[in-house]
């Protein structure tokens, strides 16, 4: 079953449309990823399904319900929860309290106390930092507790934009085995820089280049296909 | 360089039809009216200049203006001066202090809403000083000002004449404008408000425009400042109070931001509303009040971007609009 | 005018400085609100001074139909909240709707009108009133020193209401989430936190902390109408010297500025004292724009 469907999207910034027919299916209990070179609309796509960028064409569907109308918020309440590029975290506010501002909804906030200690379990940088401030940590650090901030609500479907940026190597690797094994709760998806990485841990992949999907499969699929060769894999793969 | 002057049409028709309202209306109530409106709309152009054009949002024009009646005033009366001498030591005085707020606030880099802040508290801060020398000012009371002497007030007598002195200070002021903003200076401050960065790099000398602008403001701010004193017959921090300001905003607001006629327009209409809502005493406040959202909820452009449109169709000068 | 400082006692100076702290107090309850709407709305409400003015109108008027003094009161600052609540939602809508500077300078100019008409209505249907809340003791002398009562009740008050403040925004969900819009409106979007709530819900407290602040004022001195643009100047110059966003700024600000005022005005008089502090507010714009207490909500 489909968790998450985009279909026929456009979408773009005043005055300039980033997105030209985006059609996109996330199928539950699997990990999908968006790759594309810089500025090819993977940051504009994830905020469009997020409700952060104004949608002009076409529909988001998550679980069977058209969600274009809702608010961001509204869209965090059925489910989805965002790590943005940016991280948005609450720079003066203490690790704790960005974590459990992350359980605000109210079905997130009956089980925060268990959720908050997974995340301490899986970062446990965080629990040691738990009374700093968000502002003071460092860039992987933030970027940990942003992955955590949106564990916190519970999602059924994560979506993380550009998840390897600041962490170490190791880091990542950690949280992507951690994703594979949550898989069987949680639905992923991701926006990703690094191509390899994106081969290695999803189930499917779309390919977004100036705003259009210009290719999608299983990473086999894809690895097949000589166009994503040269394109993305290089001269190695 | 041609040095041409313009004067526009309009302006000459609408401060002749002023000009020959003594003769409908010669009674000293509405002479006194129609004195308030040549007086503010002076005010209200130099908000154009200040607010408008070089956009520094100055809540201090009571100030400036008042700060130029009391000094001229005070003089005058202390040293047994002709008042004629006292108001250009005034005039400099404002403009000192209008050219320091401007200079300060840029280069301190403050954003439109400091400086409205800072220049608020500028006014409080005169609005105070006024209060607390008592034995220069006379405090709440106001200082009674020594006798100006009109031009032609033998012939006309001093109320007709200060109405003309006045006036004629106000078409000044309005020819001044219309050939300012066709000036090096006032494209310069346009090209500054379009894109302030692009301007500093084609070598525009944004503080120095910036404090120009601030100045020439300042000093019709203050020559009107005068005047008012002495056609008043006293200065009051009552008459150059904090809500002075206010109503010369909404006269920009209502006739319209950057616009020749804008003033002349905002600043009949709300002196009449003011005159005619006197009866309902602290209402009036409420009916400002209300004018003030209004207008700047729906109705930013002001009337004469309208109406002036319309002028320019007729008189043939016309100015690029602007966004 | 007799600055003769060997002849200043001690205990005189205690007293000074405490009467300013307790003043303080007052200035910090006055600023909290401001600073909180500010910090969320992006509006700088100069109609701050008028919420305080309408809890005292209200409070005032029923007390003198003959309502329970309390509840009465009680009902004025209720009235304030819900009359920020009202405007937060009407009025103030198309405002949000415009970005950055525009925004704040067009909110500046509506909350202008809003503070004329309000103090127009109040002052031209109670002509001559005043709201004042008398202290059945004169005066409290503690370890040889002695304290106006009123000012020692309104100081206490106000103190109460921002610890009850603080300890919302600090410690309930709610309070966190309003701290959190405060701080990153994306961030807090993500988190399912509903920013136009929120910012009704600052504009609810603001009016209710402006209310708070008439209850502290009306005991100290009194609370009349035609005064609201006074108390919103000293709600500024509090809030732009504690840093305009900074709920603990404004607090820290608010005490300093009352010993300032104290100290100035035992010491020079009051007329030079409200100059010092404007003097203050605009050294602090030049020198440090982003207030001196700044960082923390
Ligand atoms: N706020 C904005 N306003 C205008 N244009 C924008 C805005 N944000 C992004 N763009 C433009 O939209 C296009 C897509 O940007 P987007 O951030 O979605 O790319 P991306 O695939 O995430 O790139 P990257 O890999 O660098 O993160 C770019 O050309 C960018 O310049
Ligand atoms: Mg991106």
């Amino acid at each position: 079953m489909d968790l998450l469907k985009v279909e026929g999207l456009k979408a773009g910034y005043k005055g300039l449309n980033v997105l030209w027919d985006v059609d996109l299916s996330v199928k539950k209990n699997t990990i999908v990823s968006i790759i594309g070179s810089n500025g090819s609309g993977k940051t504009t796509l994830l905020n469009a399904i997020m409700g952060l960028v104004e949608i002009s064409e076409g529909d988001v569907v998550f679980k069977g319900e058209r969600i274009n109308h809702l608010r961001t918020q509204e869209r965090v309440t059925l489910g989805l929860a965002f790590v943005p590029s940016e991280r948005e975290l609450f720079p003066q506010m203490s690790v704790q309290d960005n974590l459990m501002l992350g359980a605000y909804t109210p079905r997130a906030r009956r089980s925060i106390k268990d959720s908050l200690r997974q995340v301490y379990d899986f970062f446990p940088v965080l629990k040691e930092r738990s009374n700093q401030l968000a502002g003071t940590m460092s860039g992987g650090e933030q970027q940990m507790l942003a992955i955590g901030r949106a564990l916190m609500s519970l999602p059924e479907l994560l979506i993380l934009d550009e998840l390897s940026t600041g962490l170490a190597p190791a880091v990542t690797l950690r949280i992507y085995r951690k994703l594979k094994g949550l898989s069987e709760r949680m639905t992923v998806l991701l926006a990703e820089q690094n191509i390899h990485q994106a081969f290695m841990v999803s189930d499917y992949i779309y390919v977004l280049e100036n705003g259009r999907i210009i290719a999608s499969g299983s990473p086999d699929e894809l690895s097949e296909s000589s166009l994503i060769k040269n394109a993305y894999l290089g001269v190695k793969a | 360089m041609k040095i041409s002057l313009e004067i526009p049409k309009p302006a000459v028709i609408f401060f002749l039809i002023f000009a020959l309202l003594p003769f409908l209306f010669s009674n000293p109530y509405q002479l006194r009216i129609m004195t308030i409106v040549a007086i503010f709309s002076s005010f209200v152009y130099a908000a154009n200049i200040i607010i408008g054009e070089s956009r520094q949002l100055f809540l201090c024009m009571s100030a400036l203006a008042g700060i130029s009646a009391y000094t001229s005033a005070i003089l005058a009366s202390s040293y047994h001066l002709n008042p004629w001498i006292t108001i250009p030591a005034g005039v400099l005085f404002s403009v000192a202090v209008g050219a320091m707020l401007s200079y300060v606030s840029i280069v301190r880099g403050l954003g439109e809403v400091f400086v409205a802040i800072v220049t608020l508290t500028f006014t409080l801060i005169f609005e105070n000083v006024v209060l607390g020398l008592r034995w220069l000012t006379m405090g709440e009371t106001g200082l009674v000002t020594p006798v100006l002497w009109w031009p032609l007030q033998e012939i006309l007598g001093r109320r007709v004449a200060s109405y003309y002195t006045i006036l004629l200070f106000a078409f000044f002021v309005s020819v001044f404008y219309a050939n300012f903003i066709r000036s090096r200076l006032g494209i310069a401050l346009r090209a500054i408000r379009s894109d302030r960065i692009s301007a500093e790099v084609v070598g525009i000398d944004v503080t120095r425009y910036n404090v120009i602008a601030a100045s020439i403001g300042s000093a019709i701010l203050a020559v009107t400042g005068s005047f008012y004193g002495y056609f008043n017959g006293m200065v009051s921090p009552g008459i150059f109070s904090p809500s002075m300001d206010i109503i010369i905003i909404l006269m920009l607001l209502l006739g319209g931001l950057r616009t020749l006629y804008g003033p002349l327009i905002g600043a009949t209409t709300i002196v009449l509303v003011l005159e005619s809502t006197r009866g309902f005493g602290q209402l009036t406040l409420t009916f400002l009040g209300i004018m003030l959202v209004v207008l700047i909820l729906t109705f930013r452009e002001g009337i004469s971007s309208i109406a002036e449109k319309a002028f320019a169709r007729i008189s043939g000068s016309e100015r690029e609009p602007e966004a | 005018m007799n600055l003769d400082l060997a002849s200043i006692a001690l205990s005189d100076l205690i007293e000074v400085l405490i009467d300013g702290i307790l003043f303080g107090l007052q200035l910090s309850l006055l600023a909290v609100g401001l600073v909180l709407i500010f910090g969320l709305g992006g509006i700088l409400n100069l109609a701050h001074g008028e919420f305080v003015i309408v809890t005292g109108v209200i409070s005032a008027v029923l007390i003198s139909s003959g309502w329970n003094p309390a509840v009465a009161i009680l009902a004025g600052i209720l009235f304030s909240g819900i009359l920020a609540l009202a405007l937060d939602r009407s009025v103030l809508r198309p405002v949000y709707r415009l970005e950055g500077e525009m925004e704040v300078l067009v909110g500046l100019f509506v909350t202008l009108g809003l503070a004329f008409t309000l103090e127009g209505i109040t002052s031209y249907l109670f002509p001559g009133l005043y709201f004042s809340v008398r202290v059945p003791v004169e005066t409290v002398s503690i370890f040889g020193l002695s304290f106006r009562a009123s000012a020692l009740v309104s100081g206490m008050i106000s103190f109460l209401s921002l610890m009850l403040l603080l300890l919302f925004l600090g410690k309930t969900m709610t309070g966190k989430a309003i701290r959190a819009a405060l701080q990153n409106q994306t961030g807090s979007k993500v988190c399912g936190i509903d920013v136009d709530r929120m910012r009704s819900l600052v504009f609810f407290l603001g009016g209710l902390m402006a209310g708070l602040a008439a209850l502290a004022k009306g005991i100290a001195s009194s609370v009349e109408p035609g005064s609201g643009l006074e108390l919103t100047s000293y709600a500024l110059i509090v809030g732009v010297v504690g840093g305009v966003r900074s709920v603990y700024g404004a607090m820290v600000a608010g005490i300093l500025l009352g010993i300032v005022n104290a100290l100035a005005g035992y010491l020079l008089g009051t007329y030079l004292t409200l100059v010092i502090l404007l003097a203050i507010v605009v050294a602090v714009i030049l020198y440090k724009p982003s207030g001196l207490f700044a960082g923390g909500v």
